[in-house]
């Protein structure tokens, strides 16, 4: 059978991440160092604590749980939720959806056709960029600065392509993946105006706000709309238990404008009917019993020496061209290389000195790469694996930099 | 202010109709109601103490991969124990042949999208499961309904649309079937039936989705071999879940079919949830291993069995020589037929007041008909609630008759 003919056409144009296949060459090699992860420290899981609500959620009202539920969520989760969070929100203002993933889709398809045009930050989250181009979105990126998104540039696509057909912008304003850059509450007040004056939504991805290493916390552009501005109707934010609790359980919550939320939950219906409900309900448990405010001390106080580590090694090692800019927090490192240096290439001589990292490639939207960026995750291995993970790297950008077409001469 | 948030939406979310199920259902909240609307099992089927037992081991064990991202396609553990059972009832495959979905909503929410266009066509039975037309029906495609009779999907009508559709040079994407005890109508495929349209979507080069959540709930009679194992060109992709032989809330299902086909649905899957949770994938995995779900099924068929028994024999003493029901072998549903005259959808009020629910029949018709026809639950209410319900519903179609 010719199953190509058969697929949709979106389908004959989807890609896969490749991510995988990148991680997947590097694993098992005795000695090896990976800053390529995205996933938490297996260490902050807070299992002891889970596995007792799980089994006592199961024993109290398994005839309840371990049926269908409502497709937007248990009503025990989104209270706890909004006493945890002191949200002045409703029930129905609120979805609990299978992952930030899940809810970020959720809010796509309620609000995209193929063709309208969705703003990311360049670069940024990988996934979400697979989603959007899976469902025929047309993506235009807005370059990072230290402080957030460059609104100029913002400024200038509305005017270019109009408001209408440009239907969200998508932000990760707290240590983003992946650059660890946290956008300015300036940035935040005159993107939410931004957004307000042209109609568009704002999709804010929030799975790192608190995973705050260093400095004070930002409002998020949720409660900046809804304080300064009176009105959350154009923003969608998606809030995620994964970076906390353990992504494996899939959980994690939407707040929009209750028209959004319905619609939202009508998505949710057609593509998994409900949420997984024992993982919904323990995570409830959790919360109510006051557990969440030590276990995130606990995660913060295990990232911190590790964010500590790797700036410090940075600073040791790197050579003078490679610049960064310190996160606050989050999981991420962004490295910048000279632009005429592709760090494609560089994947390479690293894996030869046992290390790895991802590619910055990786996260800019189709036709908009640029190659001299990578990212670092530095909460998955230790501080001894950091520094010596670092030094490798480094030799591996001088092999690059001292290569004969690079224009750099390091190791002669 | 936005003064119009619709207008702001995508024109896929604007025409989206709400689900008369849903909506239906949110009157039959009402604990004094029995219902017999609803797709659940029983909860007494739900293993409990084994479950919380095994969630004690992984998470004195296994927390550390339990808790964290897993793979798209799923957890190998609990791939290769499916595998394997479905090796045990003559399937030739291997794991790459398998993967895991957050149950079969979200599988047939993927076939949908890797498959269909904006008005392409697809073939569904006359009825068929809710679920599975609004998926497709959400990537635009133009449904072509079959009728079915007590051995599934019209043989000759199908062939007839199939050849239609060829002289237009039109092909259909896919055949939706639900061959065992089929939602809503509790009506089984004949073999006979099923190597026949085998032939026919062979012929016409058509694929088959078997969406199959209630093989396993047989109560009697001989099996017959699903379409997977009966075909052997991958012309077949098979759905299953977990939802029906363990627990809904769980949210796991699965696909088996061609790799390059389920390669697609990973993607797509990606895109949509990135993975179905690690943590009840290594559950059900262990609870597998242990033996503790064949032991489950064995317990629920018998419930169910002696539920529809009780609920047959009901049917027959109340209700009035007019109306006619399907006698399933298994599963959970059967569908009744009323005089041609009478509309479900205006019984439904009067049948609420009454306090009994059920699902108006027109609910599973692409084609909008079946307004004399209503689904019926069995396996979630008592077996006393069960005759009270009949015995409720046959006074209210009494009185429109
Ligand atoms: C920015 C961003 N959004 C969303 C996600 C997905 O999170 P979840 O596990 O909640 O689906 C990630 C995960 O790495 C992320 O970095
Ligand atoms: C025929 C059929 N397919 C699929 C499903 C979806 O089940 P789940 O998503 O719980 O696996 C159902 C549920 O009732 C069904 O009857």
């Amino acid at each position: 059978m010719h199953w190509n003919k058969k697929y949709s056409q979106l389908t004959q144009k989807m890609k896969s991440s490749m991510i995988m296949d990148l991680i997947e060459k590097t694993q098992g090699i005795p000695g090896f160092i990976s800053f390529a992860g995205g996933s938490p420290s297996a260490e902050t899981f807070p299992k002891k604590h889970l596995g007792q609500l799980f089994k006592q959620v199961i024993e109290e009202k398994g005839d309840d749980i371990l049926q269908y539920g409502s497709s937007g969520g248990d009503k025990e989760l989104k209270q706890a939720i909004i006493k945890e969070e002191g949200l002045s929100v409703g029930l129905d203002e609120m979805q609990i959806c299978s992952g930030a993933a899940n809810g970020i889709y959720n809010a796509m398809r309620t609000l995209i056709d193929p063709g309208d045009i969705i703003i990311v930050e360049s670069p940024t989250f990988l996934g979400s960029l697979v989603t959007f181009e899976a469902a025929g979105a047309k993506i235009l990126p807005v370059a990072m600065q230290a402080d957030g998104m460059d609104l100029d540039q913002l400024n200038d696509l509305i005017r270019k392509h109009g408001s209408k057909k440009i239907k969200f912008i998508y932000t990760i304003p707290d240590f983003q993946n992946p650059t660890g850059l946290t956008m300015s509450l300036e940035k935040r007040e005159e993107l939410v105006e931004i957004a307000l004056k042209n109609e568009i939504f704002i999709l804010e991805d929030d799975p790192y706000s608190k995973l705050r290493l260093a400095g004070t916390p930002i409002d998020s552009i949720f409660e900046i709309a809804g304080k300064k501005y009176h009105s959350q109707m154009l923003v969608i934010a998606i809030r995620s238990f994964s970076k906390l609790l353990g992504p494996g359980l899939r959980i994690a919550y939407a707040l929009a404008d209750k028209k959004i939320i319905n619609y939202m939950d009508s998505w949710l219906q057609k593509v998994n009917n409900t949420t997984e409900r024992v993982s919904q309900q323990a995570v409830a448990a959790f919360l109510d019993k006051g557990l969440l405010s030590s276990h995130k001390m606990l995660i913060t106080e295990t990232y911190r020496p590790l964010l500590k580590q790797i700036i410090t090694s940075l600073q040791a090692h790197m050579p003078y061209d490679i610049k960064w800019v310190n996160p606050q927090g989050g999981m991420f490192l962004w490295l910048e290389l000279p632009e005429d240096l592709n760090t494609d290439e560089l994947f390479d001589k690293a894996v030869e000195q046992k290390v790895a990292f991802l590619p910055g490639s990786k996260f800019y939207p189709t036709g908009y790469e640029k190659h001299n960026g990578l990212r670092l995750n530095f909460t998955f291995p230790t501080k001894e694996q950091i520094d010596e993970g670092i030094k490798r790297l480094s030799k591996a950008v001088k092999i690059l930099m001292s290569s004969p077409n690079s224009g750099f001469h390091f190791l002669d | 202010m936005v003064k119009d948030l619709e207008s702001l939406l995508s024109v896929n979310s604007r025409g989206m109709k709400k689900s008369q199920i849903r909506e239906l259902l949110k009157l039959t909240a009402d604990p004094s109601i029995i219902s017999f609307a609803g797709g659940l099992p029983a909860a007494d089927t739900f293993p409990v103490e084994e479950l919380t037992q095994i969630i004690n081991d992984v998470m004195s064990k296994e927390a550390h991969l339990a808790l964290q991202y897993g793979a798209t396609e799923g957890d190998t553990l609990l791939r290769t124990l499916l595998v394997e059972r479905y090796r045990k009832q003559g399937f030739n495959i291997s794991l790459e042949n398998l993967i895991i979905t957050t149950a079969s909503q979200q599988a047939l929410d993927l076939v949908g999208k890797i498959f269909i266009d904006r008005d392409d066509k697809i073939i569904v039975g006359l009825p068929s499961y809710l679920g599975g037309l609004s998926a497709f029906a959400n990537y635009g495609a133009e449904m072509i309904g079959i009728p079915l009779d007590e051995e599934g999907m019209d043989y000759t009508k199908l062939k007839h649309a199939l050849e239609d559709l060829n002289s237009k040079g039109e092909k259909p994407k896919f055949i939706y079937i639900i061959p065992d005890f089929q939602n809503p109508s509790g009506i089984t495929m004949s073999e006979k039936r099923r190597l026949d349209i085998l032939e026919l979507a062979k012929k016409y080069d058509v694929l088959i989705i078997e969406d199959s959540p209630y093989r396993e709930l047989r109560f009697e009679g001989t099996e017959v071999q699903t379409l997977y194992a009966l075909d052997n060109t991958e012309q077949v992709l098979t759905l299953g879940t977990f939802s029906k032989i363990f627990a809904p809330g769980f949210r796991i299902g699965w696909v088996i079919g061609n790799k390059e086909i389920l390669d697609k649905i990973v993607m797509a899957k990606q895109a949509t949830d990135l993975c179905t949770p690690p943590f009840t994938q290594r559950i059900v995995a262990r609870y597998i291993e242990k033996g503790y779900l064949d032991k489950n099924i064995e317990k629920i068929k018998i419930m169910y069995r002696e539920k529809r028994d009780v609920m047959l024999k009901a049917f027959e003493e109340y209700m009035p020589p007019q109306i006619k029901w399907t006698c399933p072998e298994g599963g959970l549903f059967l569908f009744l037929t009323l005089p041609d005259h009478l509309d479900t959808s205006e019984l439904f009020i009067e049948a609420i007041k009454e306090k009994v629910a059920y699902v108006v029949g027109t609910a599973f018709y692409c084609d909008g008909e079946g307004k004399n026809t209503m689904r019926i639950n069995f396996s979630y209410s008592s077996k006393k609630m069960n005759v009270e319900g009949v015995k409720r519903l046959a006074d209210v179609i009494k009185k429109y008759l």
